[in-house]
């Protein structure tokens, strides 16, 4: 295979050349793969010091010395080059190690030995700052020693001399490792002309791929499944190269150290090489069953008429749904992407108020995870103001709520199989719009406290009532689709609205790229769906009443007709409307007549009609006796 | 081929020398079995196998990624993985010649004979020492058991095979034939089994 160096390592061969103040930061805890064979092997993974040993010597370093304000200057790989550094410094060296404290009054701390070093010209070294995120508490607070230290640092690096090596010449170098560039004072690294940041990421794609190619893929079996299921896949490479794809999008975003304990994982739960991307949510999330993949086929295929029992009159919705659901369980989700860590899959829920939008949530939530708690409803009007996101994300360190986490993050955490109900999401501030481009974009957010959260295996469903009313030219509120407009011309005005609202009114056109295809618009509550609405909450009330007070309620067929009648009379508050309506008609009035007439349980009771014009509205009824025995 | 690859028996010296030592502060049970004052007990016997050879590492890189292996086992492992892995039996035949992995139970058990049957099995008989023989039928079969599972766990953690199957002998008479099924020792927590019921629950067959 052809070498493959990573980013961050052609930076620090480049400017390790004309800058001698080197500072890496990020990721710098990590196991780095190296890249080409020298006093490393070939793409082994080692921590980054080790890297940086290896690649500092074999690129003509005399002395690599590394410093930790705990330990002093030592070098556990090459021991010997300290006792060198030690003298070219002029200090002495204690078994291996130069005791020296960071900051101080005396001629021996770190700074000074450091500057010693950086302006002789007898051999090239190298030092590194480990751990530099921590030698002082806070450069927001630092006093005349901290400051001076990084003062002496600066100098050296500012007069670092050149040496002349068997390779060429060498610049003495310092390498700084912080975890974040702002552990260190920003004069000490800003405008700088001697100093280059080079940021360590997560492995790209291609060293991810790196990872799992070659023999080193073997390395993520166990030996006995290894030889057994290997064969097969010889005769067929194309799906192990499948395989390989899936993986490396699966684990976008994760260490080299998280890889590799992900392979070693792998080999201790004998995973078949099949299984290979099931590692992913093992390591994830801690759980070996993954609910989609125990999703039948069957139950899916009832999914629709499952539907059609809580929601009416939403055929075109329903199907739309489904289909995001099926390019889930099939695996075709994110095909057309470069990330497979995306969420399972992004419904944008518009329609009229009272239409089925969070019911329909709900009843998916139910049907792939067996629960309705598995819909996890953030009402987003709750978090219009713009320090929100800190509610969903979880507030940063060291302000109040941060050891809480965020409601969004903690929700996922507790539970990654889950329908994720963002309701009335028009009414978020837009800087919360930003934290959900990153999840529809990557599956991944990092709370406040730097727990990495992973959606990818959520549904996330967005319910807004965009595209309802627009604006007049006077700004007032109009209609913009009423019930007389068929379900076509309703789709298209509300599409188009909602179109214009993300691009126009919101600017933020990417946001609607995010979603693409996948708005649905529900439909008006028209009055076949409304008779079904109301038939199946009437069922529901005589149902419960007989079940829980042992009373036996009929309603006459014309009594009835006029109770839809009156139920169905406006239609433009949907199915919570009806519901409204029975409650108002049928639930108060029954419930009024059964207290006054001391008809508590066990009774046969017989609506004969609905005064549906009283105020308030009531029942006539009567009790039939002995009819049921 | 390297010399002493694959020999734990010093360490198994170690363990027991320590267990004998702290056997002998006790008094003297009047009724233990005779051989316990001659013979290393097997009570322990099934809890321990050998390091597992990492056969997959092994191919993938050629210096040791575990930092317990020397250098030459290492090198050794990783000329071998790729036939092993392969499954080639004669490869197994090379590892088995030269990791002598039944060499530490001499003491329990004599004149092994592992036989590769195919990639995916060997078979392995042994005779039993008269000593742990016949002070009664329940500890016959327990001495039995033991030695049948740890000889399975020492092979499969030496080779990638699926079955290991061990025939007990004494004086050409059959004693015991069992079959160790690599998926079924992966589940168990052998500080916790009966050897004996874990023996007959993996079908193995008694001879009276």
């Amino acid at each position: 295979m052809d070498a493959l160096i990573s980013k961050w390592h052609q930076e620090l061969e480049l400017f390790s050349a004309i800058k001698p103040l080197i500072i890496l930061e990020g990721n710098v805890l990590d196991q780095y793969r190296y890249p080409v064979a020298g006093s490393i092997p070939e793409d082994e993974l080692v921590p980054l010091p080790r890297y940086l040993h290896g690649y500092l010597t074999d690129n003509g370093y005399d002395q690599v010395v590394f410093y930790s304000n705990l330990m002093g200057f030592m070098n556990p790989y090459a021991p010997g080059m300290v006792e060198q550094y030690a003298r070219l410094a002029g200090v002495q060296a204690q078994e291996g190690v130069i005791p020296a404290e960071f900051k101080g009054n005396k001629a021996d701390t770190a700074p000074n030995i450091i500057r010693r070093a950086m302006t002789q010209q007898k051999a090239a070294t190298a030092t590194v700052l480990e751990l530099a995120s921590h030698y002082i508490v806070t450069p927001e607070r630092m006093d005349q020693h901290d400051v001076n230290s990084f003062n002496l640092l600066m100098q050296s690096a500012l007069s670092a001399a050149t040496v002349r090596t068997p390779m060429g010449r060498r610049q003495n170098l310092l390498i700084i490792l912080v975890n974040k560039l702002n552990d260190l004072p920003a004069w000490f690294y800003l405008n700088n002309p001697v100093c280059k940041v080079i940021n360590l990421e997560a492995p790209d794609r291609e060293e991810r791929k790196r990872l799992i190619s070659g023999n080193a893929f073997a390395s993520f079996f166990d030996s006995t499944v290894y030889r057994t299921d290997m064969p097969y896949y010889q005769q067929h490479p194309e799906e192990l190269e499948r395989l390989r794809e899936k993986f490396v999008g699966l684990t976008e975003g994760l260490t080299f150290t998280e890889l590799d304990a992900m392979r070693r994982l792998s080999k201790q739960e004998c995973t078949p090489i099949r299984e290979l991307c099931s590692i992913v949510d093992l390591y994830k999330y801690g759980i070996k069953e993954n609910p989609w993949e125990l999703l039948s086929m069957d139950s899916l295929r009832n999914a629709k008429q499952d539907f059609e029992k809580r929601i009416k009159g939403q055929n075109a919705a329903l199907e739309r749904t489904l289909d995001v659901v099926k390019r889930a369980v099939t695996g075709m989700n994110g095909l057309s992407s470069s990330s497979t860590a995306k969420p399972k899959g992004v419904l944008f829920y518009a329609g009229p108020t009272g239409t089925g939008k969070t019911e329909t949530a709900k009843a998916l939530a139910e049907k792939l995870f067996g629960d309705e708690s598995a819909c996890i409803r953030f009402d987003m009007s709750e978090y219009g103001q713009s320090h929100s996101d800190q509610k969903l994300m979880g507030a940063p360190p060291g302000y109040v709520g941060y050891e809480a986490g965020g409601q969004l993050t903690n929700a996922v955490k507790k539970n990654p199989f889950a329908i994720l109900l963002f309701d009335e999401i028009e009414k978020a501030h837009p800087s919360i719009l930003d934290k959900f481009l990153q999840i529809l974009e990557d599956g991944r957010m990092t709370d406040g406290q730097g727990n990495t959260v992973y959606f990818s295996e959520t549904i996330i469903i967005f319910t807004s009532n965009l595209g309802i009313y627009v604006k007049d030219a006077l700004g007032n509120r109009q209609p913009n689709v009423t019930m007389d407009m068929d379900y076509g011309e309703v789709e298209k005005r509300v599409r188009a609205a909602i179109e214009e609202y993300f691009k126009l009114e919101l600017g933020r056109p990417e946001i609607l790229n995010r979603i693409g295809e996948n708005i649905v618009v529900f439909d008006y509550i028209r009055r076949e769906a409304g008779e079904a609405i109301l038939r199946a909450q009437v069922d529901k009330i005589i149902r419960r009443m007989e079940e829980q007070k042992g009373i036996r309620i009929k309603i006459e067929d014309f009594a009835y007709e006029s109770l839809k009648e009156a139920a169905l009379f406006d239609l433009s508050n949907g199915g919570r409307g009806v519901g409204n309506q029975v409650e108002a008609l049928l639930i108060n009035p029954l419930s009024r007549w059964l207290f006054d007439n001391e008809v508590l349980s066990n009774a046969d009771v017989l609506i004969e009609g609905f005064d549906v014009t009283a105020k308030p509205p009531c029942v006539r009824c009567k009790v039939m006796e002995d009819d049921h025995a | 081929m390297p010399e002493n690859l694959y020999n734990l028996s010093d360490i198994v010296e170690d363990l027991w020398g320590a267990s004998a030592q702290m056997e002998e502060k006790k008094p003297a049970a009047p009724q233990q079995p005779v051989y316990q004052s001659t013979f290393p007990p097997f009570e322990q016997l099934w809890k321990t196998a050998d390091d597992t050879v990492d056969w997959t590492d092994a191919l993938a890189h050629d210096k040791p990624t575990d930092g317990l292996t020397s250098q030459n086992l290492w090198a050794f492992f990783h000329q071998h993985a790729e036939k092993v892995l392969q499954g080639d039996t004669a490869a197994y035949v090379e590892v088995l010649q030269a990791a002598n992995p039944l060499g530490d139970l001499a003491a329990y058990a004599q004149s092994f004979d592992v036989e590769t049957l195919n990639a995916d099995q060997l078979q392995v008989s042994f005779q039993a020492k008269a000593a742990y023989l016949g002070k009664s039928e329940g500890e016959t079969c327990r001495y039995l058991c033991a030695v049948a599972l740890r000889i399975a766990r020492d092979l499969m953690a030496l080779l990638p095979v699926r079955e290991v199957i061990v025939l007990a002998q004494q004086e050409g008479a059959a004693l015991l034939n069992v079959a160790f099924d690599r998926g079924e020792l992966q589940k168990v927590r052998f500080s916790f089994i009966d050897p004996v019921a874990f023996v007959t629950a993996c079908g193995g067959n008694f001879v009276k």
